[in-house]
């Protein structure tokens, strides 16, 4: 592919500039890191500037002090940074709605990699620079090279997410010796592989006979199909932990309570979870109901009068000719109670405490379903969801209460 | 030799185990007092969980509660730090936490009985247990645990899809995890257009894999 003549333009000018930027090179840390990037970018890409000549005079001009200054202010935290964003700004790139969306996040891509490549060429340049001071050993080439190492390393496998800026990567990348091709993976890795995104995105078309030959590309789509692979049909044991917790997504809740509706097994775990609930909140109330094994513990129930706690207190929360909804507290404990107010009033009941635990289940009392939400204490400021389907009509009641 | 009082509430008892662990400092007495104050109430919701699968072998109880601590000290504190962090009170106190850790090992446990009773029922139980059946189970064991590590990954690609693009995340979940995977429904529930249905599950797919390469490049997979 031949270089397309703007991108060595930028080279050719940055050439041009040696002899204005040695002249200002000791005025301060950025102006030296000006003269070595554009000596470094130079000798990068002697095979298409030619004869480099001028660079060796123009960096022995650098006095010691300069370089040390430059390599202190070196913030590889904010080159890393600015990868990151570009990562992101690939992905967008790759799947934006138009050319001009996609356009503008190329250029921050862009940009990012400009930064990391004009690094490597003030690396080279540094090299350089330590040889023609009678530092063949070069220890602060070293150092650069190492914190270089550690940089690329977080970053390199990133390079999938660039594809949309292939074009000028590709570009950039045959501005470079050929020798200089394989260490900056920022112009150079996934550079072919333009598809990869829309193919991640569920267009593997999009690689087209690419994919016969990338084995990056293969690996690539193997190793990120499992977000397309079947869910488990069953609840394992991280799905009734993830209902447990609140952690489950509204679809996998929906999913997974779906399935425990017709399989006895998972039905059986969900109700042995809501079961275990009730135990928890049993145990932990008769632990508050114990004699405080420290004098420093307090509970709100010490300061009721004796006799009180055991008395239960309902609240009516919602009455119509069909139900009765009773806010129910006792011991501690808060229960939730609904009173069909005629015969098979109400064909179905949920109960949950969002965002978190699973569907709470019923047990059924001669005065109606009884759901236990757990220990008074724990609950304050929490929301109770309701939704009760009514027969007959079919109607739906559904509300929240938050419990104070 | 001096010696140190004991911390008095159960909070502070369980954050010395951890501080002490993290320390690489023996944490035996600590341990033995904190399973003390919690052995009871373990016991009752292992009971209660045990009865609700028709169980009562009270044998099993040690062994149960033994395995829940064994958890909690394994993943306990990441987890009840990731849930305190990511969910601001859902964690609970430790000591319920620890008693839904109890509750999720005793069904787990039963679970796998009334599994294994299945499968063994399937494959026939006049069946004798073929030579290479210890094998199988190492290998079985080692799939679910790699099972089990994607199914983690998966699930923290899924949390950042959610956090840094929650259109697309909810799109997802409702193609995806709840089975829709239609685009006029989804659309219909999303309240958005068809077009867009399409869109945002293809981007959330995109989004999805790319997290989950980035997670395998880092070695979490």
């Amino acid at each position: 592919m031949s270089t397309p003549d703007a991108f060595i333009a930028r080279y050719r000018r940055l050439k041009a500039e040696l002899p204005a930027l040695e002249a200002a090179a000791s005025k301060s840390w950025r102006d030296t890191g000006a003269l070595l990037e554009a000596a470094g970018a130079v000798l990068r890409r002697h095979e298409h500037l030619g004869a480099v000549g001028e660079v060796d005079p123009a960096l022995r001009t650098l006095p010691r002090e300069s370089v040390q200054a430059w390599l202190g202010a070196l913030s590889e935290r904010a080159l890393a940074e600015a990868l990151r964003h570009a990562e992101e700004d690939g992905l967008e790139a790759a799947l934006a709605d138009s050319p001009e969306e996609s356009e503008l996040h190329v250029a921050e891509v862009m940009g990012a990699l400009y930064a990391r490549d004009a690094l490597q060429s003030q690396a080279s340049a540094l090299a350089r620079w330590e040889i023609l001071a009678g530092d063949d050993a070069g220890p602060l080439t070293e150092r650069l090279s190492e914190q270089l190492l550690s940089l690329d390393a977080s970053h390199r496998g990133q390079a999938r997410l660039f594809v949309a800026a292939n074009p000028r990567r590709r570009a950039e990348r045959d501005t470079l010796d050929v020798a200089e091709r394989a260490q900056a993976w920022w112009f150079t890795a996934r550079a072919e592989c333009d598809g990869l995104v829309a193919a991640l995105a569920g267009r593997r078309d999009a690689l087209g006979a690419h994919l016969d030959v990338c084995l990056e590309c293969l690996e690539d789509l193997e190793n990120a199909s499992l977000v397309e692979a079947p869910l488990p049909q069953h609840l394992d044991e991280d799905a009734l932990w993830a209902l447990d917790m609140g952690t489950a997504s509204p679809g996998e809740r929906a999913r997974w309570t779906a399935h425990a509706g017709h399989c006895s097994a998972c039905g059986a775990a969900l109700e042995a979870l809501s079961l275990g609930d009730e135990a928890i909140d049993d145990a932990l109330a008769e632990e508050a109901e114990a004699p405080p094994r420290q004098a420093a513990r307090s509970s709100t129930r010490s300061t009721r009068a004796p006799g009180s706690a055991r008395r239960p207190d309902r609240e009516v929360l919602e009455q119509s000719g069909d139900f009765r909804l009773l806010l129910i507290r006792e011991r501690g404990t808060v229960r939730l109670q609904v009173q069909p107010l005629r015969s098979a009033a109400v064909a179905s009941a949920l109960v949950f405490l969002p965002p978190g635990r699973s569907p709470i289940r019923p047990r059924n009392t001669p005065e109606g379903m009884d759901f236990a939400l757990g220990d008074e204490a724990g609950l304050r400021h929490h929301v109770v969801a309701v939704r009760l389907e009514l027969s007959g009509t079919g109607e739906v009641y559904q509300r929240e209460f938050l419990l104070e | 030799m001096p010696v140190a009082p004991l911390p008095q509430t159960d909070d502070a008892l369980f954050s010395a185990i951890f501080a002490r662990r993290a320390a690489g400092e023996p944490v035996g007495a600590l341990l033995g007092e904190l399973c003390e104050r919690w052995r009871r109430p373990a016991a009752y919701v292992i009971g209660k969980v045990q009865a609700s699968y028709g169980r009562g072998a009270s044998a099993d109880v040690d062994e149960l509660y033994q395995d829940a601590v064994g958890k909690l000290l394994d993943r306990g504190l990441e987890q009840f730090r990731g849930l305190s962090e990511r969910h601001p009170g859902r964690a609970a106190s430790p000591r319920t936490f620890f008693l839904r850790i109890v509750k999720h090992v005793t069904i787990d446990f039963y679970r796998r009985q009334r599994e294994d009773l299945v499968d063994t029922a399937t494959e026939g139980a006049a069946a004798e247990e073929p030579p290479g059946n210890a094998a199988r189970s190492m290998a079985r064991a080692h799939q679910l645990e790699a099972a089990r590590d994607a199914r983690d990954v998966y699930r923290a690609a899924f949390r950042r899809l959610t956090q840094e693009h929650p259109k697309e995340a909810a799109a997802w979940d409702l193609y995806h995890h709840e089975d829709v995977e239609d685009h006029e429904e989804c659309a219909r529930r999303l309240n958005i257009s068809v077009v867009n249905s399409y869109k945002r599950v293809s981007r959330a797919q995109a989004y999805l894999k790319a997290y989950l390469l980035e997670l395998r490049d880092r070695g979490e997979l």
